[in-house]
């Protein structure tokens, strides 16, 4: 609604509105905006009160700037190097760091504890015990890993049969072909189980093709 | 050989910010936005797997096991750690119980959260690897293996305390791409027989 009113309206208000511009543009001091009413009203009641305000504000008051000069600054307690000396008498079992180098990176990624809790292992421990376990399974059993390591019997278990360590396959040229690599038990797997299934094709290929000729 | 390669890994690190154009906004509103394009020469990319300070991060799999940015292979399924691997001894993701969980219960600091990739989908495999995981009172994330080595590899990158079980898929699909990078990798581009 408002815009067709507003529509309607525009050629009203735009009439000769050329010259009209102009004439406001072309005066040589442009008129001030009349200030809001409240403003007036406190500008005069500045103005009885103190009649040379404009005055007073623009000349220099030595009397405030002595002022000034009587104020000073001070600072109570002891210094910081101090309680840092303090500090460090105190307590010289946790010496403050002198290093300020970027901390070099963990061996596993994450900071290892230094005290486990009974029943629980570090990855570095884990890789230990599975390691001389897979050296030697006679010598390093479940029994002992778990008396030393302070587990359960049956946990250590469960860890050596489900985790193994790699044997690492290094080619001797980039031409030389690959040998596979991996954890002995499952290699074997996974060549017997390849082979059998294949052979299981091909022979039951066979016993039907041997069926046909038969027929 | 073939080989899928775990989608890339790029974090774009925006440099510079525009201003978007304040004829429009009150003045007190001047909004900053980020966008993934600054022009010529402003926007750089960062490859997580060129990056040697994150830790192992799996490059590629295949039906025979996983490539890692140290530059091996390894075959079967995998027991993954921020910097370790240990071979796991599972056959398949049936055999999966709270005993073959063991480890990643015990470990000290605790591991956050273990992502299990599994080749298969099955809804009953799937629900008695959740059981397991229950049983063994771990974090689990329960992935296909392609999503689980990108997972992986971004919280590891995310330096968190994590750990990977991952079994290589029965099947991947190829594309040119991938036959491509394993072709390179081998360095026979030109040869035309595949007998890898």
């Amino acid at each position: 609604m408002g815009a067709i009113v507003s529509r309607a309206l525009r050629p009203i208000k735009s009439f000769n509105i050329e010259n009209r511009a102009h004439r406001v543009i072309s005066k040589e001091k442009p008129q001030v905006a009349p200030s809001y009413p409240s403003t007036v009203q406190d500008l005069q009641r500045v103005q009885e009160a103190v009649p040379d305000i404009d005055k007073k504000l623009e000349s220099k008051d030595s009397h405030l700037d002595d002022r000034l000069k009587n104020v000073y600054v001070t600072s109570k307690g002891t210094p910081e190097d101090d309680i840092t000396r303090k500090k460090q008498d105190e307590n010289p079992n946790r010496p403050l760091p002198q290093d300020r180098n970027a901390l070099e990176d963990f061996d596993f990624g994450f900071k290892e504890p230094e005290r486990v809790p009974y029943g629980r292992t570090t990855l570095r421990q884990a890789i230990e015990y599975i390691t001389s376990h897979q050296m030697n399974p006679e010598e390093a059993t479940a029994a002992k890993i778990a008396y030393e390591y302070k587990l359960k019997e049956s946990d250590v278990e469960n860890i050596l049969k489900h985790f193994k360590t790699y044997e690492v396959y290094v080619p001797e040229t980039k031409d030389s072909k690959a040998v596979i690599a991996g954890p002995t038990k499952n290699r074997r797997k996974l060549m017997e189980q390849s082979v059998g299934k294949i052979e299981a094709k091909k022979d039951s290929n066979l016993d039907k093709q041997n069926e046909k000729s038969a027929s | 050989m073939l080989i899928q390669r775990v989608r890339p890994l790029f974090g774009a690190i925006l440099k510079s910010s525009f201003q978007v154009d304040s004829k429009y906004l009150s003045r007190s509103s001047i909004v900053y936005h980020k966008a993934a394009y600054e022009g010529d020469g402003k926007t750089t990319v960062r490859i997580i797997n060129q990056d040697p300070d994150l830790g192992l991060i799996i490059d590629s799999y295949g039906s025979f096991g996983f490539r890692l940015n140290n530059g091996l292979t390894v075959l079967g399924p995998m027991a993954i750690f921020p910097r370790t691997v240990l071979s796991w001894q599972i056959h398949s993701s049936d055999n999966i119980t709270a005993d073959s969980l063991t480890l990643f219960r015990l470990l000290e600091p605790k591991v956050d959260l273990v992502i299990i990739g599994l080749e298969t989908k099955d809804r009953k495999v799937l629900n008695s690897v959740f059981r397991a995981s229950r049983e063994a009172k771990l974090n689990v994330e329960i992935l296909a293996t392609e999503h689980a080595c990108a997972t992986f590899n971004f919280l590891n990158a995310e330096s968190r305390s994590i750990a990977g079980a991952l079994i290589p898929p029965l099947h991947i699909e190829v594309n040119e791409d991938d036959m491509l990078n394993s072709k390179l990798h081998y360095g026979n581009l030109y040869n035309r027989r595949d007998d890898l």
